[in-house]
């Protein structure tokens, strides 16, 4: 599934990554355990928790990540 | 601008003084160290991208001299992004020693860059900034271990408040040790150096399980839509409380007396001494006169909200709310073709135009940029304009001052729907790391109210008291009465205005406030000021404005945004006039 499709508060596993270079400098790889904070509304971005951070991703990158739930 | 002045190039020392770069992610403290070591001031804020391009400061050690440069930060050396770009040529060029800034309370995102950094071989210090917000948050760092790692000396620093900083400088200049070391270029996967950090983290940090800090709740409340967005409007609505009710309390209890009661005839019974009565004395101290509305309209009319807005800015930038409005209204600003993080720019433009315009360098695409600019060149108030509406409205009306806004926010968002049309390009998704919401610190935010305060009074009062001592010349000599023959039918039969009006128009050149301030004298009706408020809002931006256009934009799109600007101004101000005067003779 896609990181878009995963419910506020649930915990997932990250699968595939797209070739997005700022993904990776920022920290997130493949394998890591992160976490839906919240949706924003109007096409805003998924904010997603990776370890002690708080990440802001738009939903068109979100769509591209793919993740597994825990 | 007088802070994050750029060279062009970062060009070798001179003679044998030693080069120190500061590198390291973004908003990790990277300027705050450079301020405190250099003594010069530059701006520093919760959020990243605030360091556009490098600032170059002279460091003082034991009656030594080095050159430090403030380095933008970067997450990656991959030039990917402009800031990325300049670090990467930066140190291409060498340098003696590197001081790289590390967050403890995000240690493994900043050794990936630490670890790009250790393969350009130059001698590197490590810094690891943050360590007190680090341990309240049960984040353990074995320094020892670390240092054994990285193979170079790690010194933990409290940089904000002057912790370390010594250590730092100390073991800088060892490692330096009068060698330049040529920057060599690396490619590496970057999937290597993730595993590494990996493994170097599992060795030198404990994370230990405790409850989130009120700061820490408060600050994912904040994110989340509710109530996130209900706090964010609260906050708005606070700041805009304090910035014109507070205003309006210093203007009319301490400001106005001080400079009426005691500077004017002051000034007044000094110029008396050397001048009779006649033109000149009119022009300096006459009711007009230079020196009275000089002083006057700066400092009783215009400063009490310019300082406001400072503290307002300065208090929402060091805590970290201004990068999670952005999450907020991203869904928002897309519709004007930016992305959410573009609300720092345009916040920052009503403070003043010019560090927006400067601001727009962190947005992703050249698209973005030339929107963000737009509006702000067009449709926002700086703080001295807000401060000169306040004046002239609020004290008839307050609906009238309300009602200026909202067509302020008509243009904005008009002005940004159409651009994003026109305007090819896409708009960049939006990535971005949220800072930790944090309490400010009482120092560094005295420190930059302070700073924009006093570049304010530089920076206007030359101009205003020109503009004025002009318009007092006028006035005196009578020229204006010939003039007005020209300009009738533009001011007189379509805006509706007095032919005195002009006057306005002329120094709005010079100031955006001046646009507005000489119709404090006029007596216009609330149609009039309506009328004189619209041309003034949308009206050319102040030559400091169109100086940095002209460097960030070059010439052409500068003029065009200018002469767009006279000619909208123009056409809604006489539109809204001649609508409001045929609605009103059909009533």
């Amino acid at each position: 599934m896609s990181l878009c499709q995963l419910k506020k508060k649930n915990r997932c596993i990250i699968e595939k990554l797209p070739a997005v270079r700022m993904l990776k400098a920022l920290g997130l790889q493949e394998g890591m355990c992160i976490s839906v904070i919240c949706n924003q509304p109007w096409g805003g971005p998924v904010v997603i928790e990776a370890g002690t951070r708080s990440i802001a991703l738009d939903k068109t990158l979100a769509k591209q990540i793919v993740v597994k739930e825990v | 601008m007088r802070c994050h002045i750029a060279g062009d190039q970062a060009a070798r020392p001179t003679g044998d003084q030693i080069k120190i770069l500061l590198m390291g992610n973004p908003n990790v403290g990277k300027s705050v160290i450079f301020s405190k070591l250099t003594g010069r001031q530059v701006l520093a804020a919760n959020y990243s991208g605030t360091t556009v391009s490098f600032t170059r400061g002279t460091v003082n050690y034991q009656e030594k001299q080095a050159t430090m440069i403030d380095v933008p930060g970067t997450y990656s050396l991959s030039a990917s992004s402009e800031a990325e770009k300049v670090a990467v040529k930066i140190l291409s060029e060498g340098a003696h020693v590197v001081v790289c800034v590390l967050d403890a309370t995000n240690l493994e995102r900043n050794l990936n860059l630490a670890l790009w950094l250790k393969e350009h071989n130059i001698p590197i210090v490590f810094a690891l900034n943050l360590f007190d917000v680090a341990k309240r948050r049960g984040i353990e760092i074995n320094i020892k271990a670390l240092q054994q790692e990285l193979k170079a000396p790690v010194i933990p620093t409290i940089a904000i408040r002057n912790v370390g900083l010594q250590e730092l400088l100390d073991e800088a200049w060892k490692q330096a040790d009068g060698r330049f070391a040529e920057g060599i270029e690396v490619k590496l996967s970057e999937d290597d150096y993730w595993q590494e950090v990996g493994r170097i983290l599992k060795k030198v940090q404990k994370v230990g399980h405790r409850h989130p800090t009120a700061l820490e709740k408060l600050g994912d409340m904040t994110l989340q839509p509710f109530p996130g967005i209900p706090i964010a409007l609260l906050v708005l609505a606070a700041a805009l409380g304090l910035v014109v009710g507070g205003g309006k309390g210093l203007r009319a209890f301490i400001l106005l007396p001080l400079v009426n009661d005691l500077l004017v005839p002051w000034v007044t019974a000094f110029v008396s001494i050397f001048i009779p009565e006649g033109i000149l004395f009119n022009v300096l101290v006459g009711e007009y006169g230079m020196l009275v509305k000089g002083s006057e309209w700066p400092f009783a009319l215009i400063l009490p909200y310019v300082f406001l807005f400072n503290v307002v800015l300065s208090v929402l930038e060091d805590s970290g709310f201004l990068p999670r409005l952005g999450v907020l209204v991203d869904g928002l600003l897309r519709r004007l073709g930016v992305q959410g993080g573009n609300i720092i720019p345009i916040i920052l433009g009503y403070g003043c135009a010019v560090p927006a315009v400067l601001g727009t360098r962190a947005a992703n695409s050249y698209k973005e940029r030339l929107i963000v600019t737009g509006v702000v060149a067009l449709a926002i108030p700086c703080a001295a304009q807000t401060g000169a509406f306040v004046v002239l409205l609020g004290d008839q009306s307050l609906l009238a001052l309300v009602f200026i806004y909202m067509i302020s926010f008509a243009a904005i968002a008009g002005a940004g729907m159409v651009m994003n049309r026109l305007i090819p390009g896409q708009v960049e998704p939006m990535l971005l790391e949220i800072p930790n919401l944090l309490r400010p610190d009482r120092e560094a935010l005295f420190g930059k109210i302070w700073m924009r305060t006093r570049h304010f009074v530089l920076e206007a009062q030359i101009p205003m008291l020109l503009g004025i001592g002009l318009a007092a010349l006028v006035a005196e000599t009578g020229v204006l009465d010939y003039i007005s023959v020209y300009i009738q039918p533009l001011v007189v039969n379509w805006l509706g205005l007095p032919a005195e009006a002009s006057l306005a128009l002329v120094l709005g050149i010079v100031r955006r406030e001046l646009a507005v301030l000489p119709l404090l004298e006029l007596n216009l009706s609330t149609l009039q000021l309506l009328v004189g408020s619209i041309v003034a809002l949308f009206y050319l931006p102040c030559l400091s404005v169109l100086a940095v256009l002209i460097k960030e934009f070059g010439v052409k799109i500068a003029v065009s945004l200018a002469l767009f600007t006279i000619f909208f101004a123009f056409a809604a101000a006489g539109l809204f006039n001649q609508a409001a005067r045929m609605v009103m003779t059909v009533i």
